[in-house]
């Protein structure tokens, strides 16, 4: 019975809607979100691997967007050196559980504090932790996760442009 | 040991505890044997069609073909899995290689690194003797005619050298096989006088002057270059030319030949910020007359990074008003100047 009655409670308090205040309203949240000046990233080379979260990911490519801002990849092949010919490539143990998405062509609105995704950006969905390889550079080790491939760029007087290698 | 079936239906599905024993499960492709003792599965045989691999934990694993023995590796005793030291661990027959086939050896050294690898054709004639402690390495057709000369430290482990060389390719993919950065290949052609392939990698990149398939080639630090440009003396070459090159890995090459020293020691320059690792913010006037500069900037911030893979320098322009070293590699990297200054940041957790 005693623990019957415990049983009980612990359902009804897992269940119960909220009787407190929320700390922050949704739109707040986002507002949290964007003050976080310092993130964690990878790198590779020129190319940068940005840990994206679920509010994230649904600003770079929304369920509910009037036409697709992302397109999926064919390859495992994220990007490759014009002048060398040498590929940053992902290699998961398991087929399937890497997904590279490149922007489907239209303008993306960037993450907070950066700008507009690139051309050339990808986004690397990891159902498992991936390897990245190159073969100049030295393989880098990615966790579960979602992520934001940055190709690092330059200065141009007209316009900034990413790194062509 | 539990025995435990799913998707079988309600009330069908199976939940047996074996301790001693034997279990066999019988399908219409597959058959398969496992002995139990003391509730741990001390062997375990499956059977096809076409082949037959019987393990025995802590001994060795076989797969046979008909009655020949396709492939063997051996356990260390008291493990599951763990591949035997302090010698032979793999035998495989009938691993292709130069259009032949041949048996492939694998030793372990005592303390358990991957020590040497022996391939041997149908033929009697031996392809290869790789050893952890060498520095070259000679691959022979199975004729018994040179074919590749390595030389540098080459990568043993548990993917063999046979399995790793990219035959259908004309490249070969040659790094596949080599641990070190520097290293130097000559390809001979089946008569095993006549050289078709020959060069040298360094810091992991082609360089210099390259025969390949018979043709002469020239790389720059991994990029293809002009012959002209390979023999032009850099003392001759533009420093502003240089740095408006828009590639930055054939700009990295031709800074790599020039040297960043000597480039900064022709032009005028203010280093503005540097860091502990090399890296610089240098400010530089472009040269540029007037006319030009009326569309281009006087004076151009670059940023000197080095690679933590390679070493190498890479020069990267950034905005003219970036004023520190890490805003400008921040800058870099796609965040907003404005945010820069604001604080934001992006931390490395890694980089190669």
């Amino acid at each position: 019975m005693q623990e019957a009655i415990f049983l009980r409670t612990f359902w009804d308090f897992d269940s119960r809607e909220p009787d407190v205040d929320v700390p922050f309203e949704k739109g707040d949240l986002l507002m949290a979100t964007q003050d976080v000046k310092v993130r964690k990233a990878y790198r590779q080379g020129e190319l940068l691997f940005v840990p994206l979260d679920t509010e994230e990911m649904e600003t770079l490519n929304p369920k509910n967007a009037s036409y697709p801002r992302w397109k999926k990849l064919q390859t495992n092949v994220l990007r490759e050196g014009e002048a060398t010919g040498h590929k940053h490539e992902v290699v998961a143990e398991r087929a399937g559980m890497a997904t590279l998405l490149a922007p489907a062509g239209q303008l993306i609105q960037g993450l907070a504090n950066m700008d507009f995704v690139g051309n050339e950006d990808r986004m690397l969905v990891a159902d498992e932790p991936v390897e990245v390889v190159h073969p100049e550079h030295k393989p880098i080790r990615l966790p579960i996760g979602v992520f934001l491939v940055v190709v690092q760029r330059e200065y141009d007087e007209v316009k900034a442009r990413r790194i062509m290698d | 040991m539990y025995v435990v079936s799913r998707y079988a239906g309600w009330g069908r599905n199976l939940w047996a505890c074996v301790d001693h024993g034997t279990i066999t499960i019988d399908d219409r492709k597959k058959h398969m044997h496992l002995r139990v003792v003391s509730g741990v599965v001390v062997e375990q045989t499956s059977r096809t069609k076409d082949e037959c691999t019987t393990l025995r934990y802590g001994r060795h694993r076989k797969i046979q073909k008909g009655n020949k023995t396709v492939s063997e590796e051996y356990f260390e005793p008291g493990t599951l899995r763990a591949i035997r030291r302090g010698g032979l661990w793999k035998k495989e027959a009938g691993v292709p290689l130069c259009g032949s086939e041949g048996t492939l050896e694998c030793y372990l050294t005592s303390g358990g690194a991957y020590g040497k690898e022996i391939f041997k054709y149908a033929n009697g004639n031996i392809a290869y003797v790789a050893t952890r402690w060498k520095k070259t390495l000679e691959i022979r057709r199975p004729t018994g005619k040179p074919w590749i000369m390595l030389k540098g430290q080459v990568a043993l482990h548990w993917e063999s050298i046979a399995g790793r060389l990219d035959t259908d390719n004309d490249d070969l993919h040659l790094e596949h096989l080599m641990r070190g950065r520097d290293w130097e290949v000559t390809v001979y052609d089946p008569s095993g006088s006549k050289v078709i392939t020959h060069g040298c990698v360094q810091n992991r990149q082609k360089q210099g002057k390259w025969l390949e398939n018979g043709k002469e080639k020239y790389y720059m630090s991994g990029v293809k270059v002009s012959r002209r440009l390979h023999e032009d003396d850099p003392n001759k070459w533009s420093p502003h030319e240089v740095l408006r090159v828009p590639n930055a890995q054939l700009r990295c090459s031709l800074l790599n030949r020039m040297g960043y020293d000597r480039l900064l020691g022709k032009i005028e320059h203010r280093v503005i910020d540097q860091v502990d690792d090399g890296g610089q913010l240098v400010e530089i006037d472009t040269g540029l007359s007037d006319n030009a500069a009326a569309r281009l900037d006087k004076t151009m911030r670059l940023l000197k990074v080095v690679c933590p893979s390679t070493r190498q320098v890479y020069v990267l322009r950034v905005p003219p008003e970036t004023k520190t070293y890490d805003n400008a590699r921040q800058w870099t990297f796609g965040l907003r100047a404005g945010s820069i200054n604001e604080g934001a940041q992006f931390d490395l957790v890694r980089e190669t």
